[in-house]
């Protein structure tokens, strides 16, 4: 097992610099350069070299490539060209938390509407509700997007005025705060992290003793353990307001999101499942006379949740790259506009380094899924 | 599919092989072979059509097609006969103009909305514009008549005629890209399982190399050093897709069908290795294929609207390209009153990537014998 | 009925939502309204104390919100003249800092604000120029440092021993020799040996903005010591800086809004500016301010407004794109969207329909136009350029096809640059019909020797008429040589970034292969359009186009013909100068034109010389220049701005009246 993990370790490495030297040539290949930005009459010519030099965009390729690669392997990703001279580093720490938060909620939920929709589609198949679900999720999943979210945008924040229009926080609220909204961020990913594992905690520790009084026991005091150690964070402080207000923008992205993506997590589920019902020990059950439902919610919906997992990891790397449309469109400054906009102003560090970051979470998820095998299903073993 | 790295993108379908011929009667030897094949291939055909049929979504999406393909087919036609000759410079989807042309007199405050108009709007139209002149004004976009079934756009071209002319696009585009992607794939997938060793892994990592790379960013550099056109467009995303996901998916079937009894009894039988790949493992790979181009098409067809929204493309006329304008020009938040320039579009491009894309779920069971319902 | 209940418990998640939703929405709405009393409260004050509706400056109350169509991306001010010289953060820097002089709007001529009085000539002080301005006593620092010489010293010597570029490099340039403070307020600029003209003096460094010596000298001085002294000067955040201007720029919460605060000790505060019709201007404060300039004051009054600041903070929220910002306008979340490309027709056409909006349409600085490449024939033959100029419909394509959206131009100089302007432009078939037009380039092309297999003509139908709108194409064009025309490839941007312009390059397909001339319109990527004809060039590279069609954003409105001189002046040709002159254009009237300009110290000369460079490229044609879209603003009517009619809008000149705008309940 550990020299599996090696092995992929060191295979990995190797992918990721050709994977960075891919990127570095893709990105220069593209005609012209950052100093193209400024072309300017009243400017005299000469600055375009001026700017070329400071950015290196004056040396030969393999040159700046050496450079950039020697760099990298410190961990230096370069500075950015668009917001000179502040580091890539830090344009991308600013970014992550706020795509984090959002996709990593939007996910969630199309997970749980997914998995929770496709069981039933492969339980009822063939009726007229599975006809119906199918369509309606595919025409979501297939919708041309960027449309669809504006006029989500028109519909929930314009014409019913639910929730406000765009961006991720009320700047007139925000004026005096005395905190950046990063600061919140963190608090609410880590609260909810420190939340999720407490709830996951008392789930994993209600199963071991046998008695049935002791389990509840253990359960539900973990629970109110959990939500009461949450609430006593967030009640007093001084970053509730706050963070409200950002959970109030984030309600319609999320919702978005979580539309057009459960479809796809419905239909692997359904697909899944469908196979599993095919076992037998779902015969077994059944001839047990088990209520369907618990056949469903407990035999085989449990044993169908594999290849759902695998592609929730998977998934969740390039949560990373955020959504380039979401971000643009609901004015969501994450990782995603981060990148639309870098390539477009040929602000190669960023791009590169965006796009670096993306490809090495992916890289990772990568192991985990395979590690998470052979805990999920105890038939893999690995060499 | 396409828009965003969705959650469900990376999973490679559950994948079991085909079952070919287990269960047809006896075939009579007596024919010549070429006729034995085609009568396996009819019958072959009838019963995946029966299992293919008996999933109405398949049929649903399938009748969504022919719909679209009628238009496509009609486009010309109506260019070469109602909508032809002294009509072309009207219809032309690119560079067609036709606009009703109104007259207001131009005042100070409008009593009588179809003859006046108020001096701030009559300098929207002409800058230097003062009360009391008269001013003329192009009606475009103009909402549907019966000269202009559809309206026309804010340039004064027809909607209608823009929206079927597209249809061909998109086919075409989603056609070449889903053809690259099988042809690739199926090769790739294939020589990775057969071949194994050095060959397997070059062409796996390179499978992993290009999953790293997000699809739209990607597409936005090339944008940026080629000016990509249409079938350009359909190449790149069919070499990214078949040198990616989709070959994983098909080494691991061609995997599954290279140790089948039946590839053994051909190796012994002295066939070589091409004989092999060619009549053994990629006839038998090929039915999966054919799934991957259907969510193929469907993946086209929603990238090429998109890169058009962000204005990426360049090409005469898509359905991207007529909401990207009707966007440029601020009519893309308008709600309902110029709904002839985004539902139209906006519905076509989903509801035909959807359409595909119900193809493909319905031959998924067709291909994989463990979804049946029997 | 089990599977129901279980979607009983996403529909109870959403419900979950749905409720956090309405909850901090009602929230939502209590805070706006405690904001507004504030406001009010403070309005209504100001309007009692006063008696007059004239507002009382100094930050009266109100927050004005604004929204801005890209991030801000600096808020250091040494880089935003530079690296990060970009319109947006124009909008938030760019009222906090003073220069000697600035221009007047809406006539844009030199007046002073550091300085007292005129632009002092300047003289010969043995082999070199100077000019020594005396500055005007009293301005200071928000936070109570003088105002003096010393800091406008310390700024040129920054700009030129970090050797800072862009805008920097326009205000300081190498013909800038020395700067030094003769005493607290007096200051001497040094020139090279050669008279320095409008450009380099009146309109260049006299107009260089004045850093406050006292906030940035311990930063220039680690900046120094540091390996790269330019990245670290524009490192250090600029939040905070004194300002001398009408703002202060306070808070920024990277990616989702900026906000600059009032400065209460700015020194025009409640100053009148008056400009009359003979053009002379008058700035007075009824106490220590009250000068005329460019003539004797009084008479009509062309345009007038008072000094600000008049809100307390004005806020700029970062959208993520335009239909995002002009969403949150709809909704009342913002007064105002800074776009400098104005309302699209689509959205204004919605705006018309809401209560409570105003609107100005103004001309924009800005022209598309066509560049031929007068390396190549047939390109290079004036005749063929001319055929072209008279096919070229200007009027139909911008009042037809594209609705209005579009202003025929004739000139590079917009109209509304009245003191710039020149009428006397060859305008090449204007007001010609389309037969007549058509006759005038084929008569053109006859007569330079072009011949064609089938002549293009027009269709005379069974009376012997003339119709004007029919045509036979012309065929097998041959050049007066002999050899075929070529195939011309005209590149042009592509529809999804600008319909306008790709229609219109469509149009000069058809016109173009009507009289004979095969045209490839090549709807191009943006980046490999500019690759292809913007320098770095070879001699090779460049003759790889023939026509291509771009545009150029606003120029200098105070000394436009500077870009005249750049666009096309033989030494910036971009193979062997590495400069604008795409086509390549190289003409001795030109270049003499352009000579004596860089040498004209006057404006009246200067204007003269640049109507003559006007004619000169109107008559040989290195462009056609094509159209100019013109700005749309709409803003909320309990917003007021100083001036609404004004060249480029209200996001043009200066930076969006950050500082003289008004908001009331």
């Amino acid at each position: 097992m550990l020299r599996f993990i090696g092995v992929r370790l060191v295979q990995m490495s190797l992918l990721f610099l050709v994977f960075l030297t891919l990127l570095f040539f893709l990105l220069q290949a593209q005609p012209g350069d950052f100093s193209r930005q400024f072309l300017d009459p009243n400017i005299p010519a000469e600055n375009r070299d001026l700017i070329a030099a400071r950015f290196g965009l004056d040396q030969p390729l393999w040159r700046q490539y050496l450079t950039y690669m020697g760099n990298i392997l410190q961990g230096d990703l370069g500075v950015s060209f668009a917001r000179y001279p502040r580091s890539v580093v830090s344009v991308i720490s600013e970014r992550l938390p706020r795509t984090f938060f959002l996709f990593t909620f939007a996910t969630m939920l199309s997970y749980y509407l997914g998995f929770m929709l496709g069981k039933v589609l492969a339980w009822r198949r063939g009726g007229s509700q599975e006809m119906g679900i199918t369509l309606g999720g595919v025409i979501l999943y297939t919708v041309f997007y960027p449309w669809f979210a504006l006029v989500m945008i028109w519909f929930f924040a314009a014409y019913l005025d639910l929730v406000p229009v765009n961006q991720f926080l009320t700047p007139i609220r925000w004026r005096e705060a005395p905190f950046s909204a990063n600061t919140v961020f963190a608090s609410i990913i880590w609260s909810t992290l420190l939340l999720t594992v407490g709830l996951g905690l008392s789930l994993w520790a209600s199963r071991k003793p046998d008695n049935l009084a002791q389990q509840r026991l253990i359960r539900w005091g973990g629970v109110g353990l959990s939500f009461a150690l949450f609430l006593a964070f967030w009640l007093p402080s001084d970053r509730r307001t706050f963070a409200t207000d950002i959970a109030h923008h984030a309600v319609l992205p999320i919702f978005t999101l979580a539309l057009v993506a459960f479809a796809g997590v419905m239909l692997i589920t359904r697909g899944s499942m469908l196979e599993t019902l095919k076992e037998d020990y779902i015969l077994t059950a059944r001839a047990k006379g088990l209520a369907p439902k618990t056949i469903r919610d407990r035999h085989a919906a449990r044993n169908a949740l594999l290849p759902v997992t695998t592609s929730f990891v998977l998934g969740l790397a390039f949560i990373i790259g955020g959504g380039l449309i979401t971000e643009t469109v609901f004015s969501w400054p994450g990782m995603g506009e981060l990148l639309l906009v870098s390539v477009q102003n040929q602000d190669i560090p960023v791009a590169i380094g965006s796009l670096a970051m993306v490809g090495a979470l992916a890289l990772i998820a990568h192991i985990v899924v395979d590690v998470l095998y052979v805990f999920l299903d105890p038939r893999i073993r690995y060499q | 599919m396409a828009l965003e790295q969705k959650p469900g993108d990376l999973q490679a379908d559950p994948l079991v092989a085909l079952e070919g011929a287990e269960d047809l009667p006896a075939i009579e030897l007596t024919d010549p072979l070429w006729r034995i094949r085609l009568r396996l291939l009819w019958r072959n055909f009838k019963k995946n059509w029966g299992l293919f049929a008996e999933n109405k979504i398949g049929l649903v999406g399938l009748f969504i097609i022919g719909v679209f393909a009628l238009m496509a087919i009609a486009h010309p036609v109506l260019m070469a006969t109602v909508w032809g000759g002294d009509n072309t410079e009207i219809y032309d989807p690119v560079i067609g103009y036709d606009a009703v042309v109104k007259e207001f007199i131009v005042v100070e405050v409008v009593t009588d909305p179809l003859s006046e108009i108020e001096l701030i709007d009559a300098r929207f139209t002409n800058i230097n514009a003062q009360v009391g002149d008269i001013i003329s004004q192009p009606q475009q976009p103009a909402p549907p008549s019966s000269k202009h079934l559809l309206g026309t756009d804010p340039l004064g071209r027809d909607v209608l005629s823009q929206l079927m002319f597209s249809t061909r696009a998109a086919f075409f585009l989603g056609m070449v890209a889903a053809l690259v992607t099988v042809f690739i794939a199926t090769t790739v997938g294939s020589m990775a399982a057969f071949f194994r060793g050095f060959v397997d892994s070059f062409l796996m990592r390179l499978a992993d190399l290009i999953l790293l790379m997000p699809l739209i960013p990607i597409l936005i550099v090339i944008g940026g050093f080629w000016t990509i056109e249409l079938w350009q467009l359909g190449v790149i995303i069919g070499v990214l897709n078949g040198f990616g996901g989709v070959a994983i998916v098909l080494r691991s079937q061609a995997l599954a069908v290279s140790v089948k009894p039946f590839v053994d009894a051909a190796r012994v039988a002295g066939g070589s290795k091409w004989h092999l790949i060619f009549r053994h493992v990629i006839p038998n790979v090929l039915p999966l294929s054919f799934l991957y181009m259907m969510f193929g098409v469907t993946e086209a067809i929603s990238l090429e609207a998109v890169l058009s929204f962000f204005g990426l493309l360049n090409v005469d006329m898509s359905w991207g390209l007529m909401i990207s304008v009707a966007q440029a020009e601020g009519y893309l938040l308008r709600g309902l009153d110029v709904w002839w320039l985004l539902f139209p579009a906006g519905m076509a491009v989903s509801v035909l990537a959807a359409a595909f894309f119900l193809v493909g779920r319905a031959m998924d069971e067709v291909v994989n014998p463990r979804l049946r319902q029997r | 009925m089990r599977s129901l209940r279980k979607r009983g418990g996403w529909l109870a998640l959403l419900a979950a939502l749905a409720l956090v939703a309405a909850a901090c929405s009602s929230d939502d709405t209590a805070d706006t309204t405690a904001t507004t009393a504030d406001g009010g409260t403070g309005n209504t004050t100001t309007t009692a104390d006063g008696g007059t509706t004239d507002p009382d400056p100094g930050g009266a109350g109100g927050t004005y919100q604004t929204a801005l169509t890209a991030d801000l991306t600096t808020d250091n001010y040494w880089s935003y003249l530079d690296t990060e010289a970009s319109a947006y953060n124009g909008f938030v820097l760019g009222q906090s800092h003073p220069a000697l002089y600035t221009l007047s709007i809406p006539n844009f001529l030199v007046v002073p604000v550091l300085a007292s009085g005129e632009p002092p000539e300047t003289v010969q002080e043995g082999d070199v120029w100077t000019a020594t301005i005396p500055l005007r006593e009293g301005m200071r620092w928000s936070d109570g440092e003088a105002v003096d010489a010393n800091d406008f010293v310390f700024t040129g010597e920054v700009a030129q021993e970090f050797a800072l570029g862009s805008n920097w490099l326009t205000y300081w340039p190498e013909q800038v020799t020395g700067v030094e403070a003769i005493d607290d307020y007096t200051v001497k600029i040094t020139f090279t040996e050669d008279q320095p003209g409008l450009s380099i003096y009146q309109n260049g460094v006299a107009q260089s903005p004045i850093m406050p010596e006292h906030h940035w000298a311990s930063v220039v001085e680690e900046a120094r010591g540091s390996d790269d002294p330019k990245a670290a000067l524009y490192a250090a955040s600029g939040l905070g800086e004194p300002s001398a201007g009408t703002n202060v720029f306070n808070r920024w919460e990277q990616g989702a809004f900026a906000s600059i605060t009032a400065n209460p000790d700015y020194y025009y505060s409640g100053t009148k500016y008056t400009t009359y019709a003979d053009l002379s201007w008058t700035q007075s404060n009824g106490s220590d301010v009250d000068e005329t300039y460019y003539g004797a004051g009084g008479g009509e009054v062309l345009s007038e407004y008072t000094d600000g600041p008049f809100v307390d903070e004005i806020i700029y929220s970062e959208y993520g794109s335009q239909d995002a910002a002009y969403l949150a306008f709809q909704e009342g979340d913002v007064d105002y969207v800074f776009n400098p490309s104005g309302i699209p027709t689509g959205r204004r056409e919605e705006l018309r329909s809401i209560e409570g909006l105003e609107f100005a349409i103004n001309p924009s600085e800005g022209f598309r136009y066509m560049a031929f490449n007068l390396r190549k024939a047939p390109m290079s033959d004036p005749a063929f350029r001319q055929a072209f100029a008279y096919v070229i419909d200007k009027e139909f394509v911008t009042g037809s096809v594209l609705g209005g959206a579009a202003l025929p131009i004739y000139s590079l100089v917009p109209e509304a640059n009245a003191a710039w302007y020149t009428d006397e432009v060859n305008k090449w078939g204007f007001g010609l019909t389309e037969g007549e037009r058509f006759q005038a380039a084929v008569q053109v092309l006859t007569d330079a020797g072009y011949t064609w297999d089938v002549t293009p003509e027009q269709v005379v139908d069974d009376d012997g008429n003339v119709v004007d709108n029919a045509f036979i194409d012309g065929e097998g064009m041959r050049q007066p040589d002999g050899t075929a025309v070529p195939e011309i490839e005209l590149l042009t941007p592509g529809p999804g970034l600008d319909p306008l312009r790709s229609t219109f390059a469509t149009w000069i397909g058809q016109w173009g292969e009507r009289l004979g001339v095969p045209m490839d319109v090549n709807p191009t990527d943006f980046n490999a359009l500019q690759d292809k004809t913007f320098p770095p060039q070879t001699a090779e590279s460049v003759l790889e186009w023939d026509l291509y069609m771009l545009g150029w954003g606003g120029g200098d409105p105070s000394l436009p013909c500077t870009s005249h001189q750049a666009f096309f002046g033989a030494d910036q040709d971009s193979v062997t100068g590495g400069g604008f002159n795409t086509p390549g254009y190289n003409d001795a009237e030109f270049e003499a034109l352009s000579e004596e300009f860089d040498l004209a110290t006057d404006l009246t000369t200067a204007r003269s010389l640049c109507a003559d460079m006007e004619k000169n490229i109107s008559e040989n044609l290195p462009y056609i220049v094509l159209f100019s879209t013109p700005i749309t603003d709409a803003w909320r009517s309990t917003v007021e701005f100083p001036v609404t009619d004004v060249l480029g809008g209200l996001n043009g000149y200066p930076n969006g009246w950050p500082g003289q705008v008004l908001v009331s309940e």
